[in-house]
């Protein structure tokens, strides 16, 4: 709540408080990856010597960041570092940008999310297109993703310099269900980027390779999958353009080595001396992206999803043959997706709709001989599972 | 057996709401029963094929649907003789309003739709978004709507059935209001992807059409697999209930 307080008594404190950053505020947007880039963004510029101010994962709308600035301003009210590195919400981040004028912008992807919310990936195009025009200096941009392409080309007026970053033609090609960007049909219109300086050529489990401006250079992945070694390339594109002559690719593999996994984003938790596996399903390519690069169909399941997602519908989307069974669903919504299960002839062991007792049958299960139990939950049943699990680091900053 | 011909219209444009939920349901309920079926997915600029026994299209948003509009014109006629032939359509949202008469965008721009269905859609500003409560001919119907959309039927229409618990046809409307349209076997709808996985009765309802067009002995078998995924339907419609405050049970 501090974060909230302090906007409704000086609604000029954060734009005041980043106003003497040397370099700037980068802002971190997209349908996916916002939380895992910017820590991996801070941590790459940090390694570098940089004094860095960040927001808290998930901690994306105004109030979350401001609560982060409360921790960290000292009586004078101004953030003292280098430069600051946010995640934005892509619509509470149009307003942000606004105030406060960000130097740099990464945009990550425009990908099926919230529709609930956003009601149709044009207009998240649009929140993105806002937010990238308030970039001062720079603009980066994933160049596989045909919307964001599109926004380079409108905002290409020469007022700043557009990087870009991708992916080797063959990776995408072996990924089960590609990157799962959303597809322009109105006809982005091909948009004169000019070469991206860092590519992913090659992806190994956790480790994957950049090319940057064609020298490789093998990075560690705070988890599994090709979606991780897209935000790997959107950081180390941000902190290439933004170190320019500073840039060391040495001191990139070594951030991205210390790193830790973003709160339940492929994470492991320890709970009663096992490990257990988080996997959060935020919106469907996220989901389908974790599911495809799983080592094998894991041999205990548990699957929870709440009033955090109203319409559930587009589990039918999803590719679940990376799935054998599923030992317990729950949530308000476990109904409908032991009925998807059905249909993908995945069999149900118990469907629980009440998630505590839900949790303790699937925790009381005997450890599985192979791998990890895994959980595949929404946002809002992973906070409740880590709150009642003590894990007490609560993620938002409030 | 010959195989059932689902032809599935724009799956790559219009299924943002895991629409295709749909016609998997359809193909695996006429698999559980031993009826093979096929799927025919038709993109922008190829021929509908000769035999369709039923059609499905899903939503989209407007950009999807501009994406498909001259598409749908050059189809309508072929579209039109197969509804009048009596092949039942389940078309949803953005999906109904191309197949309706017409589509009005927020904008004033006007679309004209292929006619299969006696309806008429005008976007507004305001969203409608939620789970939904119908009261239909084939009993309770539970779903999720997301439009802008005000939905006029012609003189005569019927509609799918009376909200319970929900927007429908015309949100802004005071007292009893109506969601989608039923014209013969067929379904226009605002309910998205999870809607013949959810309501069995609808589903079956479109096979059966479906197959006595062709046969007009036909009968839908039970299945083992039907038992389960339609007791977790059941459950599903009956947590939506809940959680709507209607006063209905299944």
């Amino acid at each position: 709540m501090p974060g909230r307080v302090v906007l409704a008594i000086a609604p000029r404190f954060l734009e005041r408080a980043v106003s003497r950053l040397p370099l700037g505020l980068v802002f971190v947007s997209g349908s996916n990856g916002k939380s895992t880039t910017t820590n991996m963004l801070a941590g790459i510029l940090r390694e570098h010597g940089l004094n860095v101010f960040t927001n808290p994962s998930g901690g994306n709308l105004p109030q979350g960041i401001a609560s982060a600035m409360l921790a960290s301003v000292p009586l004078d009210g101004y953030v003292h570092a280098d430069v600051g590195v946010i995640e934005v919400d892509e619509a509470y981040g149009v307003a942000l940008a606004h105030a406060l004028k960000p130097q740099a912008v990464l945009l990550l992807n425009v990908q099926i999310d919230q529709l609930n919310r956003f009601f149709e990936p044009a207009r998240v195009v649009e929140m993105l297109r806002k937010i990238g025009q308030t970039a001062d200096k720079l603009l980066v941009v994933n160049a596989n993703d045909d919307s964001l392409r599109g926004v380079a080309a409108a905002l290409s007026d020469g007022s700043r310099t557009i990087a870009s970053f991708d992916v080797a033609p063959s990776l995408i090609e072996a990924s089960p269900n590609g990157l799962a960007n959303v597809e322009a049909f109105a006809g982005a219109g091909e948009a004169p980027l000019a070469p991206a300086r860092v590519t992913v050529s090659e992806l190994r489990a956790r480790e994957a390779t950049l090319l940057v401006d064609g020298t490789p250079v093998p990075i560690a992945l705070p988890s599994r999958g090709l979606h991780y070694a897209v935000d790997a390339a959107g950081a180390v594109s941000t902190a290439l353009e933004l170190l320019g002559d500073r840039f060391s690719p040495s001191a990139t593999q070594s951030a991205m080595t210390t790193l830790r996994t973003v709160y339940g984003r492929g994470e492991t938790l320890n709970v009663r001396g096992e490990d257990i596996e988080i996997i959060m399903m935020k919106n469907p390519p996220s989901l389908q992206l974790n599911l495809d690069y799983l080592d094998a169909a894991p041999e205990q399941v548990y699957v929870a999803v709440d009033e955090g997602t109203p319409d559930p519908s587009w589990i039918y989307d999803i590719d679940l043959s990376s799935l054998d069974h599923v030992d317990v669903v729950t949530g308000t919504k476990a109904w409908q997706f032991a009925t998807r299960f059905g249909y993908s002839g995945i069999p149900v062991g118990q469907v629980v709709p009440e998630w505590r007792a839900a949790l303790e049958a699937f925790l009381s299960l005997p450890r599985p001989a192979r791998g990890m139990k895994t959980m595949i939950v929404n946002y809002e049943q992973m906070m409740l599972i880590r709150k009642h699990l003590g894990f007490l680091d609560l993620e938002g900053g409030e | 057996m010959e195989p059932l011909r689902i032809l599935h219209l724009y799956p790559r444009e219009l299924g943002i709401n895991g629409d295709v939920g749909n016609v998997t349901t359809l193909v695996a309920r006429a698999a559980w029963r031993g009826i093979p079926a096929v799927v025919h997915e038709h993109q922008v600029g190829e021929a509908i094929p000769e035999h369709v026994d039923l059609v499905h299209i899903g939503s989209g948003p407007l950009s999807a649907q501009h994406a498909v509009h001259e598409d749908v014109a050059r189809i309508a006629s072929r579209l039109v003789s197969l509804a009048a032939s009596g092949v039942p359509f389940l078309a949803i949202a953005g999906g109904w309003q191309l197949l309706g008469r017409e589509l009005v965008t927020a904008q004033g721009d006007r679309l004209a739709g292929a006619g299969v269905f006696p309806s008429r859609a005008i976007l507004g500003a305001a969203r409608t978004v939620g789970e939904v409560v119908l009261k239909t001919s084939d009993g309770i119907v539970t779903g999720f709507e997301n439009h802008s959309a005000a939905t006029v039927l012609e003189e005569g229409a019927l509609p799918f059935g009376v909200v319970v618990s929900g927007g429908g046809n015309t949100p802004d409307v005071a007292g009893e209001r109506f969601e989608g349209i039923r014209v013969g076997e067929s379904v226009g709808t605002q309910l998205h992807g999870s809607l013949l996985p959810m309501n069995p009765v609808v589903a079956d309802r479109l096979l059966l059409a479906a197959l006595r067009r062709r046969d007009s002995g036909a009968v839908l078998t039970a299945a083992p697999e039907l038992a389960r995924v339609d007791e977790f339907a059941a459950r599903s419609r009956e947590a939506i209930i809940a959680r709507c405050g209607a006063r209905v049970s299944l």
